[in-house]
């Protein structure tokens, strides 16, 4: 027996980023710790990454390519597997050109450079990832108006934080983990909270403004609006570096007096005041936003409006406000990418590129004119498609319609750990290696200033990194790769001056950190300003102004819905133990959240005679399911909450249970309810009834 | 040396989870107890952990001393090698938390019956009575008048007969009396914030005991002139001696509760004025004194007593004249009290009018039967429909026999009058015992308490907080009229929440736990024994004085008692009151957080504590704490 040997790595078990040490005995993770000198988690780690042993070595999960034949799953080669792909993709190339072939991924295994190389190299302009309502969205909406992401900077003291939706100690907290805000927080910063539910930080915030669902971008025009009203904006910034901040004020106060935007977000008017105030004069301020946000219509026009309360308070780059770090020299993603091998042509024949000229821009489609595309042959066929660690059966926007999307396509081909309701419409499963199994110069596409060497702890069944299974499939398609993934890592750290083997060594690069950059470079837009009148959204023809515009689906857009289906649906709540559709199979995590939980407040519960612990149905214009009933007296009696992505591993049909709590069949991808120009769906808020569930 | 612990910070939980999978992991552990754990009450959070506390009940209740506290550490440590798992069984007993033994389940202040009744097998009985104190001050006054729904529960009935816990609690509690130094426990760190309790009855005096232990200054308010409410006033003392009651208040007074005679709130003092002297909470346990009226002709009459008026009397040894032939109207347990008093102060020929049947009867059968021992007649279908009266003076009460009506929808069956059977019986005096209901001249224009239409405090279930945040109410002023275990559970209860409130922590977090009881347990290796019974006074002797008809076990009835309990339960898992000790059905052992006492001492923290984002778990040396830490257990 060997000694336990211990391996510094990275997790993966959401966006991740946390620092983890290994333990390796006899070939095998026996477990795993935070990294106490990690300067992005210091030691800390969730439930999730923590459970990576019981993933990695879970008995269902794949570990040998497989093909879908009559008499179900069988082992296959990579050989075969990888050939079959390639064939298949040839031959709907010929007959129907590259774009008839879709690839997508889910929020990613840290390989976006690599799924864009591929299909840029492969022709398609057809690429679905999670990002038109999620991250790329706000990232999307930034460079247009201020030239890159706006990070809140925990690292210098913010006096005011202002947590608007979002939980970073739970899940998915991007550039900072939840340590670094909580420090932050314990050094004395005030806090604000915006969140309909009275979270954790509602308890611990100076102000809670408990808002309608899916109307923050009216918040934040309401937060301008006092900042104007009562002069509490930065002078000299609004003058010199603001495109159209006149403009902007004469929208603010013609069409946001507060009363209306009280009106519209149920917060109180003086409430609004008290945290415009409080953030606009107390310096530094930072915001730190999440996905709810991105996830209705005014997904762009919130990102911009925030941005616009970062910049008109002086916040923008400035220590302790919202800055702009500055990365290693790495060679970038885009450039990895390749995203100029994509020949104009093929790029004018993106799905929906016309209309959602943002998601173009940053290189994707938002799904629904893929589904289209796949269902009706219009306005050209889509016949194959590649997914690689997304389950979007469960993940997208009208579920129904996505089941039937995939199952129509004549080819599929999906890498993931796990048979998953949408790996079962596969044709080909190709194993993918979990955060252990891979190498990588990892976060080289975040805004936190820093790139982190994941290094492979261990090698699991035939399982194998993403990258190497876009580069072994790309090379058999005849596209330009490395010959190893490692090769490749060092191409991409050439500029810092070292190698793959010698940063990982290292464990992290951090770029060295510069503030107010723009009073010597300008903002990185065609104007050089904070463009709060965009005159990309103008050259779109699309309106250049931040507003907010009212819900497609709410009770003050469809009284007559609202009739029939009377409460606000806030779909999506975290969990802390699952990282959307993932993790239900673990049984450490599921033991914690055994049910989907539905929250909804006591006296509604009261209304439908429902008791905590009931199944409830939850029912939309779209469908129903059903999920367990939590009570919770910190959300509005109007408001029901639900948790997203549940799938059943342990029901062993091939479904899954995909349809029996997937609160995506309910939620709606028209394009009435999708952003303008990103094309992000609203899978926040919509309307919906419950009813007890009688046979449970 | 210092106690090193596990230390939380409650407030900061955001109720992440990481903690118990960091545990899992470092113990090896798979699905079943999760030996840190985050409990979860929409919206907030509250971390479970081994809180080590002195006095561990764990350990106290552990029959097989499986569970020690190292004495070096004050660590509670636990040794599976010894752990039996209460002759455990998988799917049928020694199960989980919320599988619980059912004595400890029906028993309304939920003491650890079956705890208490292993120790007390071992001999062990002042370690068993600091577990019953845990939750309840009062066994010597349980050991005698509670109704005891433990025993009506007793899986051993499925043997022979229920355990007589009851007399085994009254055993531990009479040893504890007679000690030279009587257990109390350990009293906290002073605190600052004043509470005043309204009444001194059982309710009053436990909310007092427990907030005394947790370093509270408290001033009950009493407006009789004599402490105990019920106790002392209510129940005769044939059945509770005035010395034991008065031995349980002294220890109280002696924990340093200020107890105030005489002073009627509403009256002498408002609670306005109070709140002005600094009093930061209040639980008003003022009890239902007030007797209802049977709105009949000739109530007024001399020698027409209300019951409990007539029961505070003689137990005062105030004078009251009765006669030879003495009628007592009602069922329940006042009626019977009245009675059996009448007929100890020489009224020969006292016996009981009640409307319904003696099924319906609302008294104790044990009581009942007693009451038959000592030849008192007990008249049942028969109401009373007025008093006739001769020169002011009650002479005769006409009566109606009375048949009982199918059962309504709550199962109850009303009697009727038969009409025609109108009778009358000749009487000296009449002692009316319909019931009582509390009288709230203490809720003054300042408070915004409601009464319900019962009369009775409305209050939240759970918390016995009422619509004053800083008012707090149980016992008979909300239930009405219940027992004394009721009172003595709403006592407890009301505490938790006092001192919870004067700490700014939400009173509700895990406070609703759905109780389940072991129905099925093993018994095979259980071979009968009788039940002993309990030695009393002969009847002839009994209705002579107003001396204690029981007499009580002696230490072999005591222990020999005991062992007929067949551990349906895992004591240390019901002893615990921080769930956090919890049954494993791999093993069929209990199980709990052992500190990572290999880890300590190599110096190295456990795993729950370092994954932990917002410091909500700390790890050390409790007299190192860093600043801002609120709360350390």
């Amino acid at each position: 027996m060997e000694e336990v040997k211990k391996v510094k790595t990275v997790c993966r078990g959401c966006h991740g980023g946390c620092g983890v040490i290994a333990h390796v005995k006899d070939g095998k993770v026996i477990k795993v710790e935070g990294d106490p000198d990690w300067p992005l988690s210091h030691g800390t780690m969730c439930s999730k990454g923590l459970s990576i042993t019981q993933l990695a070595y879970h008995p269902d999960r794949i570990l040998y390519p497989m093909k879908r034949t009559d008499k179900g799953w069988e082992r296959i080669s990579w050989d075969e597997a990888l050939d079959t792909c390639a064939a298949k993709f040839r031959e709907v190339i010929e007959k129907y050109g590259p774009e008839a072939i879709v690839i997508g991924q889910g929020t990613g295994r840290d390989y976006e450079s690599h799924f864009s190389r591929f299909g840029n190299l492969l022709g398609t302009p057809n690429m679905i990832t999670a990002g038109h309502m999620c991250y790329l969205s706000r990232i999307g909406a930034s460079l247009i108006t201020c030239g890159s992401l706006p990070v809140c900077d925990y690292e210098n003291n913010p006096q005011c934080i202002v947590m608007w939706a979002c939980n970073p100690l739970w899940t998915n907290p991007d550039e900072y983990k939840g340590v670094k805000f909580w420090r932050a927080y314990e050094n004395g910063a005030k806090l604000i909270c915006i969140d309909p539910r009275k979270s954790f930080y509602a308890g611990k915030a100076d102000l809670w403004l408990q808002i309608r669902p899916g109307t923050d971008a009216a918040l934040a025009m309401g937060f301008h609006r006092v900042i104007i009203e009562e002069e509490l904006y930065d002078k000299e910034f609004v003058t010199q570096y603001i495109n159209g901040w006149d403009a902007f004020v004469e929208r603010v106060k013609k069409d946001y007096p507060l009363d209306r935007v009280a009106e519209i977000t149920w917060v109180d008017q003086d409430l609004i005041r008290q945290a415009a105030r409080m953030y606009a004069t107390t310096k530094p301020a930072g915001i730190h936003w999440g996905v709810p946000t991105e996830q209705t219509l005014n997904c762009t026009d919130f990102t911009r409006a925030a941005i616009g309360l970062m910049a008109a308070t002086g916040n923008l780059d400035r220590p302790g406000g919202n800055v702009f770090h500055v990365p290693p020299p790495t060679r970038k993603v885009s450039e990895f990418s390749a995203h100029t091998a994509l020949s104009p042509a093929q790029k004018a024949k993106r799905l929906g590129g016309d209309q959602y000229r943002l998601a173009a821009r940053m290189t994707i489609c938002t799904p629904k004119p893929v589904w289209d595309a796949i269902l009706t042959g219009k306005p050209y066929p889509v016949k194959a498609g590649l997914l690689v660690g997304t389950n979007p059966v469960v993940t997208r926007a009208n579920a129904r319609e996505v089941y039937q999307a995939l199952s129509k396509l004549d080819f599929l081909a999906v890498a993931d750990f796990f048979l998953t309701p949408t790996a079962e419409l596969a044709h080909i499963f190709l194993p993918a290696g979990t955060w252990l199994e891979q190498n990588h110069v990892s976060e080289n596409w975040k805004f936190h200033g820093y790139v982190l060497a994941r290094q492979k702890v261990v090698e699991i069944g035939e399982c194998w990194q993403d990258h190497k299974i876009f580069m072994e499939l790309g090379k058999r398609l005849g596209q330009q790769w490395w010959d190893t993934v490692e090769d490749a890592l060092d191409w991409i750290l050439e500029p810092t001056g070292l190698t793959w083997e010698e940063f990982k060594k290292i464990g992290y690069l951090h770029g060295e950190q510069r503030y107010f950059k723009y009073k010597e470079e300008g903002f990185k837009t065609p104007t050089g300003k904070v463009e709060l009148y965009s005159t990309i959204l103008e050259s779109w023809g699309r309106d250049p102004l931040p507003k907010y515009t009212e819900l497609a689906e709410s009770p003050v857009s469809r009284p007559d819905l609202a009739e029939k289906y009377p409460y606000i649906l806030n779909a999506g709540l975290r969990t802390p133990t699952f990282f959307h559709s993932e993790n239900r199979m673990i049984p450490w995590l599921r033991e914690i959240r055994p049910d989907p939980i539905m929250e909804l407040h006591p006296e509604t519960a009261a209304k439908h005679g429902i008791r905590e612990g009931d199944w409830v149905w939850i029912e939309s214009p779209r469908g129903r399911v059903k999920q367990r009933a939590r009570l919770n007296d910190g959300i509005d009696p109007r408001v029901i909450v639900a948790e997203h992505a549940w799938w059943y591993p342990e029901i062993k049909t091939p479904d899954h249970g995909w349809d029996i709590s997937n609160i995506n069949i309910l939620t709606d991808n028209s394009p009435e309810s999708t952003d303008p120009v990103m094309g992000a769906t609203s899978l926040r808020v919509l309307l919906c009834n419950i009813a007890r569930c009688e046979d449970e | 040396m210092h106690r090193i612990s596990l230390m939380f910070n409650e407030p900061n939980c955001s109720g992440c989870h990481a903690c118990e999978v960091a545990c899992k992991q470092e113990h090896g552990l798979g699905v079943g107890p999760r030996l840190v754990k985050v409990l979860e009450k929409a919206p907030l959070f509250k971390p479970l952990y081994c809180h080590h506390c002195e006095d561990a009940p764990c350990a106290l209740a552990c029959p097989e001393e499986a569970i020690t506290i190292e004495p070096e550490t004050e660590v509670v440590l636990h040794n599976k090698e010894r752990c039996n798992g209460c002759h455990a069984v998988e799917g049928q007993s020694g199960a989980e938390k919320q599988d619980t033994s059912p004595c400890k389940m029906e028993c309304p202040a939920h003491i650890n019956v079956q705890g208490y009744v292993n120790l007390a097998a071992k001999g062990k009985f002042r370690e068993a009575l600091a577990l019953i104190k845990e939750s309840s001050p009062f066994p010597a006054i349980c050991g005698r008048v509670c109704h005891h729904p433990c025993e009506a529960a007793c899986n051993r009935d499925q043997i022979d007969d229920p355990v007589a816990t009851q007399a085994i609690e009254r055993y531990i509690a009479d040893l504890d009396l007679q000690a030279d130094r009587r257990y109390m426990p350990k009293i906290k760190d002073r605190k600052e914030d004043k509470v005043a309790i309204v009444g001194s009855g059982p309710a009053g005096l436990t909310c007092a005991y427990y907030l005394a232990r947790e370093g509270y200054p408290v001033t009950i308010f009493e407006k009789a002139p004599v402490l105990g409410g019920m106790l002392t006033m209510g129940i005769p003392a044939y059945r509770l001696p005035r010395q034991v009651v008065e031995a349980e208040i002294q220890l109280i007074q002696d924990m340093g509760v200020t107890m105030k005679t005489g002073v009627e709130i509403g009256k002498d003092k408002t609670i306005a004025q109070l709140r002005q002297e600094g009093f930061r909470a209040f639980f008003l346990a003022i009890g239902a004194q007030e007797c209802i009226r049977l709105d009949v002709e000739g109530e007024d009459l001399e020698g027409v007593y209300p019951g409990l008026e007539y029961l505070r009397r003689v137990n005062l040894g105030e004078p009251v004249t009765l006669g030879k032939k003495v009628a007592v109207i009602g069922g329940g347990n006042v009626a019977i009290d009245a009675v059996r008093s009448a007929r100890r102060l020489g009224a020969e020929n006292a016996f009981i009018l009640y409307r319904r049947s003696l099924e319906e009867m609302p008294s104790r059968v044990e009581e009942i039967e007693e009451c038959r021992e000592e030849g008192i007649p007990i008249h049942t279908l028969t109401q009373p429909v007025r008093f006739i009266g001769e020169n002011g003076r009650v002479k005769a009460i006409e009566c109606v026999r009375t048949r009982l009506t199918e059962p309504d929808e709550s199962g109850r069956r009303s009697p009727e009058p038969i009409p025609g059977s109108e009778f009358t019986i000749e009487v000296d005096a009449v002692i009316t015992a319909l019931g009582q209901e509390a009288d709230w001249s203490c809720l003054t224009p300042e408070c915004a308490c409601r009464l319900t239409e019962w009369g009775t405090m409305s209050v939240d279930p759970l918390t016995l907080q009422s619509d004053d945040p800083d008012i707090f109410a149980g016992g008979d002023a909300v239930r009405g009229p219940q027992t004394v275990i009721e009172a003595i559970a709403d006592g407890r209860q009301a505490a938790i929440s006092i001192d919870r409130y004067l700490k700014g922590l939400d009173l509700r977090l895990g406070r609703s736990m759905a109780w389940k009881a072991i129905t099925e347990p093993q018994k095979e290796e259980y071979d009968p024994a009788a039940r002993a019974q309990m030695p009393r006074l002969e009847p002839h002797e009994r209705v002579k004085s107003f001396d204690e008809v029981r007499k009580g076990f002696t230490e072999e009835m005591a222990v020999q008692e005991a062992r007929r309990c067949i551990s349906c339960g895992a004591c240390c898992v019901q002893a615990c009151p921080y769930d956090v000790m919890q049954f494993n059905h791999d093993i069929l052992k209990a199980v709990k957080c052992d500190l990572c006492v290999d880890k300590r001492s190599r110096g190295e923290a456990p795993a729950c504590t370092t994954v932990c984002p917002t410091r909500c778990i700390l790890w050390g040396d409790v007299a190192t704490l860093p600043s801002g830490v609120e709360m350390v257990i």
